[in-house]
């Protein structure tokens, strides 16, 4: 579903990502995990297509984003962790604006049951700058999840919810994986990662420290064993 | 303490600003601005004096300066200041209020900033615009007073910011916080009423009846603190001046002394007021100059489904919509509308009206067309601060790209179009233009393409601009400094040059298609000959939204 070979990101003399490669299929959940200046961002914004890879191959859903980028940007959808809204639209008129960007014909069938799954359906006639910080990551959400995607790309998608709606965000991430979609999860909250993700790539200096199942991670590092994702974080990362 | 910290946050703020110059400076596009913007200052502070223009007289300067105070000041105290005169930035609120520091220290820490906005103001009233170049005494006299004034306005505006808090604050709201301002209006309009009924002119010029009146006792007494400000500025001895000043620099110690004693929670009010500020500044950084009404309805909904690049034009005419003043807007037509009445009603009698309102319209149509793409930014340049999100779309860029500039496109042309019909239906009223209503209709409906082509243009240009110099258009708050002028300027003149050079090769075709059929058809030659201008606009349009996609494409938007 996400395959990325050889992703190479510099800008000018800066080496944000090099030669990276690793590999989401259907139903799974891959934490990404780094610390500051790793290199997450850099490889999420390159797998939405907003930047364009130095070098290297992205394919998503079967499609390569280079030669092929408008089927790609279809089947996948990337949630920011600053909710990026336009603040002259309403909760509903965001989403029947993405609907149109995506050619999904009347979207209100979809977008009900959407706004009441993240809560919204009371506010779908507020303005993006009426909402509080938690309700917008809401909507960048319900936009994100309108055209069902096949790969989900979220960063830090728990920022500024509230614990219901941590609950609620951690239900939809597992939701949509078990309904097929690739997801790729980028925290700091480890625990969250741990919770929700069955993969883990750990990026450092824009190279790849670690990629695998825990238990494959694991296995690799026996003296890691039965430890914790944080211990093996840290270990793994040289901070240890 | 804090006048070390205060100290050192201007002068650290200051070198690194520099610093950032200097690094921007790197860059041959900034050194190009730099130049340029140097070059323009050089000009306006060397160029030639002012001639011809008499100087207004001192009767006038000082009844127009009183008058002003007094809307000013009874505006603050009846309608309140905005409470932004109370404001700190957020980075001040964040590490000033949490720190050991009084309230006095605060306070005076907001004074002693505002002393540098007021003393750029200075600079550039007596140094740019010329200010006080006329004076007995002197600039330097009438920067003096110049800065004692301004000190004076912004003291009283924070003072009153602070009462008017103060009178909420111990549950005073609406029309009783308003209560003893409103009794000194109406006193001090019972007390204009008295003076009038009084008031023997001795003066045929209605400038210098109007300063007579306002030194008519008792009315003069009433006017007596607003005129004391503006002592200084009509001073034609230094003896006179420094009596002026001593009284200046008396109302700004009490004033000081008022707002350092006053009751009120200064605090919570100036966090309240930079909250508010720092919302306003992020609206208008990220969605254009106006803070946006709450929900206001938007009259056309989006269709279910279409071309994404008609929903991109909408979302775009979304923000016209909820980012205009409704009010503005409708005091406009009012004036147009009841400006046609008028001129209509009078035009058998005396066309001048009529005249006027034609070739004010139609001269706004024509000022539109030029800077109207510069105005209307409905496009790419208010949305650069989502182009992550935009990039992210599943459109080809020139479907993006084509979206973003018909929004534009279209409010700019709808304008235009009113403006011109209004100035053509009076041209053609009063005989100014001998055109058969035939022809004028025919002549609006071929022209709307082709204003529609145009303006598409022009806008594909500022948009071209955006995408290969975000950093230079994309802040609505605008960036200050000698470079920011020189790279609007540059920016606004390479775009005109450009679409002039767009606009020859249909407007030859346009010329000599005209040329061939005016000896068969007359005036109604006009109408074909706007049919090839309109394919070669289209063509040119075509090529620009197809490089503009291609860009947009390619664009590096993290290096950006």
């Amino acid at each position: 579903m996400i395959e990325v070979t050889g992703l190479t990101k510099l800008y000018g003399s800066l080496t944000a990502v090099q030669d990276l490669s690793f590999r989401v299929g259907p139903g799974e959940i891959l934490g990404l995990v780094g610390p500051n200046g790793a290199g997450k961002t850099t490889t999420l914004r390159s797998l939405a297509g907003i930047i364009r890879p130095t070098a290297g191959t992205l394919r998503v859903a079967g499609h390569d984003l280079q030669l092929a980028p408008i089927p790609a940007k279809r089947a996948l959808a990337f949630i920011p962790d600053e909710p990026q809204l336009f603040d002259h639209l309403t909760v509903a008129e965001h989403l029947g604006f993405v609907a149109r960007l995506y050619g999904l014909g009347d979207a209100s069938a979809r977008s009900g049951p959407l706004l009441a799954e993240l809560e919204l359906t009371d506010k779908r006639d507020a303005l993006a700058t009426e909402l509080s910080r938690g309700m917008k990551q809401k909507l960048a959400i319900a936009c994100g999840l309108l055209h069902e995607p096949q790969v989900l790309i979220l960063d830090e998608p728990l920022t500024g919810l509230d614990p219901l709606g941590i609950r609620r965000m951690k239900r939809t991430i597992r939701g949509r994986a078990e309904a097929g979609a690739a997801v790729i999860l980028s925290s700091h909250l480890l625990t969250l990662v741990e919770e929700l993700c069955t993969h883990l790539l750990i990026l450092q200096g824009g190279r790849r420290v670690a990629f695998g199942s825990m238990a494959e991670i694991s296995a690799g590092r026996p003296e890691l064993s039965g430890r914790g994702l944080e211990e093996i974080f840290l270990s793994l990362t040289g901070n240890d | 303490m804090l006048r070390y910290a205060a100290l050192y946050l201007l002068r650290a703020s200051a070198r690194n600003r520099a610093r950032s110059l200097l690094r921007q400076l790197r860059s041959p596009r900034y050194v190009v601005a730099l130049l340029v913007g140097i070059a323009y200052l050089v000009l306006v502070l060397a160029g030639p004096h002012r001639q011809g223009v008499s100087p207004a007289p001192a009767y006038f300067l000082q009844a127009t300066g009183t008058l002003l105070l007094v809307v000013l000041v009874l505006k603050w105290w009846i309608l309140g200041t905005d409470r932004l005169a109370l404001a700190f930035t957020p980075a001040e609120v964040q590490f000033l209020f949490p720190a050991p520091v009084s309230r006095r220290g605060l306070l005076g820490y907001k004074l002693a900033r505002a002393q540098l906005f007021i003393a750029l103001n200075v600079l550039v009233w007596v140094v740019l615009l010329r200010a006080g170049g006329d004076s007995p005494l002197g600039r330097p006299f009438h920067a003096v007073s110049l800065w004692l004034f301004f000190t004076t306005l912004m003291l009283h505006r924070l003072a009153t910011a602070l009462t008017r808090d103060s009178v909420l604050a111990h549950g005073a709201s609406g029309l009783r916080r308003a209560a003893l301002p409103l009794a000194v209006l109406v006193a001090a309009l019972g007390t204009a009423w008295f003076t009038l009924s009084n008031f023997v002119p001795t003066t045929d010029n209605p400038l210098r009846v109007l300063g007579e009146f306002l030194e008519t006792a008792p009315l003069k007494w009433v006017l007596l603190p607003f005129r004391l400000p503006l002592l200084p500025f009509g001073a034609q001895t230094a003896g006179a001046w420094l009596g002026g000043v001593g009284i200046g620099l008396l109302i700004i110690a009490g004033h000081v002394a008022w707002i350092l004693r006053a009751d009120h929670a200064f605090e919570e009010a100036a966090v309240e007021a930079s909250a508010r500020r720092a919302v306003r500044v992020a609206q208008m950084r990220h969605q254009g100059r106006r803070s946006l009404a709450p929900t206001r309805r938007w009259w056309f909904p989006l269709a279910p489904s279409g071309s994404p690049a008609l929903a991109i034009a909408w979302k775009n005419l979304a923000r016209v919509a909820r980012t205009t003043s409704l009010g503005g807007l409708a005091l406009v037509a009012l004036l147009i509308a009841g400006g046609l009445v008028a001129a209509t009603m009078t035009a058998p009698h005396d066309p001048f009206l009529m005249i006027m309102v034609g070739t004010l319209a139609t001269s706004w149509a024509g000022v539109s067309l030029v800077f109207g793409p510069l105005w209307v930014r409905a496009d790419l340049r208010g949305d650069l601060p989502h182009l992550a999100v935009l990039r992210t779309w599943p459109l080809p860029g020139q479907v993006v790209m084509a979206g973003q500039v018909l929004g534009s496109a279209a409010a700019l042309t709808a304008l235009q179009f009113l403006l011109a019909e209004v100035g053509v239906y009076a041209l053609v009223a009063t005989g100014q233009a001998d055109i058969s209503p035939a022809l004028v209709a025919a002549l609006t409906i071929a022209a709307v393409p082709v204003l529609l082509l145009i303006n598409a243009l022009a806008i594909g240009i500022q948009n071209g601009a955006a995408l290969l110099y975000p950093s230079w258009v994309q802040v609505e708050v605008r960036p200050g400094g000698v470079e920011a002028m020189g790279q609007q300027f540059l920016t606004a003149g390479l775009a005109l040059v450009l679409l002039a050079l767009l606009l020859l090769g249909p407007a030859l075709l346009a010329g000599l298609t005209w040329y061939f059929l005016e000896a068969r058809l007359g005036g109604w030659s006009l109408v074909p000959a706007l049919l090839p201008a309109a394919l070669g606009l289209g063509l040119e349009l075509f090529l620009l939204v197809d490089w503009l996609g291609s860009r947009f494409e390619r664009l590096e938007v993290a290096a950006e």
